[in-house]
């Protein structure tokens, strides 16, 4: 069956990049543009992956990802961390929360692609 | 009030000054990596689109300029994440996460990371041990960045079919590390500035590594919050450089 990715920035342009790409890598993507999307559309949509940006309107993506963790409707969902925040202490907060992959932007697409599939395949 | 509440009164209103301004830092830093990098991720994954065919077929000539774009959204990317490295360090906010770490292989995967340059210009990296254990403690990706700046610089002046050797010294309670080329040279006067931002050679006009000279300045903040000392020496133009340094042993810490 067709997998589903839901991709969370507050950047539209580079969320219709990555729907271009994953679509030619033959999944399903939907979007969301903020924290509070991102935990609705999670629960509202199942996605079997989610990519999320930390640096966002409306609580940010770490606030969107304890509460994804805390709801009994998504708190098992693999979530990739795409951002700009390179400090480790955001990274280790992330990982602390469960994170399947933590990419730096700008994202290497062959990379996060692979990370992508690997964590599909297994799922 | 006495004196002593006084006194306390100051310096909690001392205290709440600088929590401020720490906050104020790291909101500069996350505020500077955000705007600098999303439109970067934006120019990257425009351009990779393209340049992978997603939308139409690309011929030979355009996906090489194509290619040459991305390349150079990676120079930009590097140097913006130098800059915040270089106000980390200048803040003393560098976060260092130690635990033991062999130099030697993170010499060998560093080496192994640019076997492409090294082939592109035909140097070859010999590595060697020199007796002594090689542990230290330390942030190893942090480390791994100091070596390949180092080797990537001693590449940059090696001439072709030139030698570049690393060599690892466990001595005391220390371990040092030696780049060693045989290309340009160092003038003496420049020995000294080499480790400050925007150093630049004037014999060779080419900048020193990669991104304005920030990279010696960064490589010089990682070792100092390791506890450690760099330094370059050269015999003068001409005559191959040596840059050299050292860290506390992993049992010394």
């Amino acid at each position: 069956m067709e997998k589903k990715i839901l991709t969370v920035d507050d950047e539209k342009d580079w969320i219709q990049m990555l729907a271009i790409r994953l679509e030619h890598e033959g999944y399903k993507t939907e979007a969301a543009f903020d924290a509070m999307q991102a935990m609705m559309q999670g629960i509202r949509l199942k996605p079997d992956l989610m990519l999320l940006d930390i640096m966002m309107p409306a609580g940010g993506g770490l606030e969107a990802l304890k509460n994804i963790r805390a709801s009994d409707k998504t708190f098992s969902m693999p979530v990739i961390v795409l951002t700009a925040k390179g400090d480790v202490g955001t990274k280790i907060a992330a990982e602390k929360l469960g994170v399947s992959g933590y990419f730096v932007k700008p994202v290497d697409m062959a990379k996060l692609l692979e990370k992508i599939k690997e964590i599909l395949i297994k799922e | 009030m006495t004196i002593d509440e006084a006194l306390k009164e100051r310096l909690k209103h001392v205290e709440s000054r600088e929590d401020r301004l720490d906050k104020l830092e790291s909101e500069f830093i996350a505020l500077a990596s955000h705007e600098f990098k999303n439109p970067l991720t934006i120019i990257k994954g425009a351009v990779n689109l393209v340049k992978e065919g997603d939308l139409g077929e690309v011929n030979a000539k355009q996906y090489d300029m194509l290619r040459q774009a991305d390349e150079q959204v990676g120079v930009l990317d590097g140097l913006i994440t130098k800059f915040l490295d270089i106000y980390r360090i200048e803040t003393g906010k560098l976060y260092i996460s130690k635990k033991e770490i062999s130099l030697l292989q993170i010499a060998h995967e560093a080496a192994n990371e640019i076997t492409g340059k090294t082939m592109e210009k035909d140097v070859q990296i010999e590595i060697a041990s020199l007796g002594g254990p090689d542990n230290v403690m330390g942030d190893a990706s942090r480390i791994k960045e100091v070596i390949l700046s180092l080797l990537l610089n001693a590449v940059d002046f090696s001439r072709p079919g030139g030698k570049v050797r690393m060599k690892i010294t466990g001595e005391g309670g220390r371990v040092r590390t030696e780049v060693i080329d045989n290309g340009e040279g160092i003038e003496d006067d420049l020995l000294d500035r080499l480790f400050q931002k925007f150093a630049t050679t004037c014999t060779t006009n080419i900048k020193i590594g990669s991104g304005l000279g920030l990279s010696l300045a960064v490589s010089k903040g990682i070792v100092e919050a390791h506890g450690g000392k760099i330094w370059a020496e050269s015999e003068g133009p001409g005559k191959g450089s040596k840059f050299i340094f050292i860290l506390p042993k992993a049992s010394q810490n």
